[in-house]
């Protein structure tokens, strides 16, 4: 190596005073890239989110069910075909996008903490990351309501309702994502941790899974039992 | 830096270490496996504690550690803007220097993942240099590489030298040792000097 090779090594002169707007377009940039250069959760999302919406929907059939709603205490009634669709889509997110976070931040902590180590600021790099999870869960959650019409089409308040749903709980379990990604360690418990999670939030809430427990377990319950009553009542 | 203790669970591993290393310096540590090198690198950097002591920094520093820390799904490119801005380096002119000379320029599209074994050592060592620190540890940071580029890793490091960067490094190379201004040997918990060059004083155990 020359010394003119060497001359142009010179130490850099420090840069801008006020670094922290690059500094976080850098890791938002970066963390995006990160997140969508998972080719699993790609592929989970091209191909389990529409074939996961057809099985379930084969299985459901399009019978009618009530369930009591007890935020507001009235029993609705509601097409099963269209209950298991939405819970099928809710399923879905809750495991790719707690997955696709948590590897994203499992993999990265390491390299999180050596940015952090040379001089990025913690607060610009979890910001960065949160803001970036946040985009991808909220763009994830757009893509399985999309997915969706191709099943069902509950008219543009009941479509931007079920949006609604996905994207609160594709944000749940991004965070819940977040979270595990920094506090485990092991791949396989985070991985377990987030699917238990999923079928507990999804499952123990849900009409479907729901019925005849208590109402301490969920919000609503079934009650096919009133809705014939009511309809006995009626008739007589 | 004065390392009183360091243990893991109930097992010693620093037992009383201290180092002094001055501007221009090149410090050699060398040590059986196990025996504690990288847990002192360590500690010196910050990213681990030490039960009892005190680490001493004047100026910045670089730290380049044994395992790869790098982002397997971001390019080379990727990583060296990604440090610069860390750095807050208003260019990217010194990185793209260091990956000519280290000889893996031609990668700079291509994401950590895929590269050759080699050349994501060489981004792990040169994140560490980006910004020329004052205080640099190197904790085996050659591994991989083939001997033109372990050649030029050595000019660098006798260039930062030159400039009076302070340079500590962690090897098991006999041929390395004899590079090395002030070699120190740490075996037991505790650092000891082998060999004493031109004067240089600054271990003691």
């Amino acid at each position: 190596m020359s010394a003119a090779d060497l001359a142009r090594l010179a130490p850099p002169s420090p840069g801008p005073s006020s670094p922290a707007f690059r500094q976080f377009r850098a890791a938002w940039r970066f963390a995006v890239r990160n997140q969508t250069r998972n080719r699993l959760a790609g592929l989970l999302l091209a191909f389990f989110v529409p074939v996961w919406y057809l099985l379930m929907l084969a299985i459901a059939g399009h019978q009618r069910l009530g369930f009591r709603l007890y935020a507001t205490g009235q029993v609705l009634t509601v097409d099963a075909g269209h209950l298991t669709l939405i819970s099928a889509g809710l399923n879905s997110l809750t495991i790719i996008v707690g997955f696709a976070v948590f590897a994203a931040i499992c993999k990265t902590l390491a390299f999180g903490k050596r940015l952090v180590f040379a001089g990025c600021r913690q607060a610009t790099l979890i910001a960065a990351k949160t803001l970036a999870i946040a985009v991808l869960a909220a763009a994830v959650a757009c893509y399985t309501a999309g997915v969706l019409l191709a099943f069902w089409r509950p008219g543009l308040a009941g479509w931007l309702g079920v949006l609604g749903g996905f994207t609160v709980i594709a944000l749940t379990y991004g965070s819940l994502g977040l979270l595990l990604g920094v506090v485990v360690n092991n791949d396989v418990e985070g991985f377990f941790l987030i699917i238990m999670g999923g079928l507990m939030g999804t499952f123990l809430q849900n009409p479907l899974g729901a019925a005849h427990r208590s109402p301490a377990l969920g919000s609503a319950r079934w009650q096919r039992r009133s809705i014939r009553r009511g309809r006995r009542s009626a008739a007589s | 830096m004065e390392i009183r203790a360091k243990a893991y669970g109930g097992h010693r591993v620093l037992n009383g270490v201290a180092l002094g290393v001055w501007p221009g310096q090149l410090v050699g540590v060398v040590g059986e496996n196990g025996a504690g090198k990288s847990t002192m690198l360590k500690i010196l950097a910050g990213t681990l504690a030490a039960d009892r002591g005190e680490v001493r920094l004047g100026g910045t520093l670089g730290y380049c550690p044994q395992e790869l820390v790098v982002s397997e799904n971001l390019t080379v490119g990727q990583h060296l803007a990604y440090f610069a801005a860390a750095y807050r380096l208003p260019s990217l002119r010194r990185a793209d220097r260091l990956a000519e000379l280290l000889g893996f320029a031609e990668f700079r599209n291509v994401i950590a993942g895929v590269l050759p074994g080699g050349t994501r050592q060489k981004l792990n060592l040169v994140l560490a240099l980006l910004h020329g620190p004052d205080v640099l540890l190197l904790d085996e940071p050659y591994q991989g590489f083939d001997w033109e580029i372990y050649l030029r890793f050595w000019d660098v490091v006798g260039d930062l030298r030159i400039r009076g960067k302070a340079v500590v490094i962690i090897t098991h190379l006999v041929l390395e040792q004899g590079r090395s201004g002030l070699l120190a040997d740490l075996a037991g918990g505790r650092l000891t000097r082998r060999q004493l060059a031109k004067g240089e004083s600054g271990v003691s155990s």
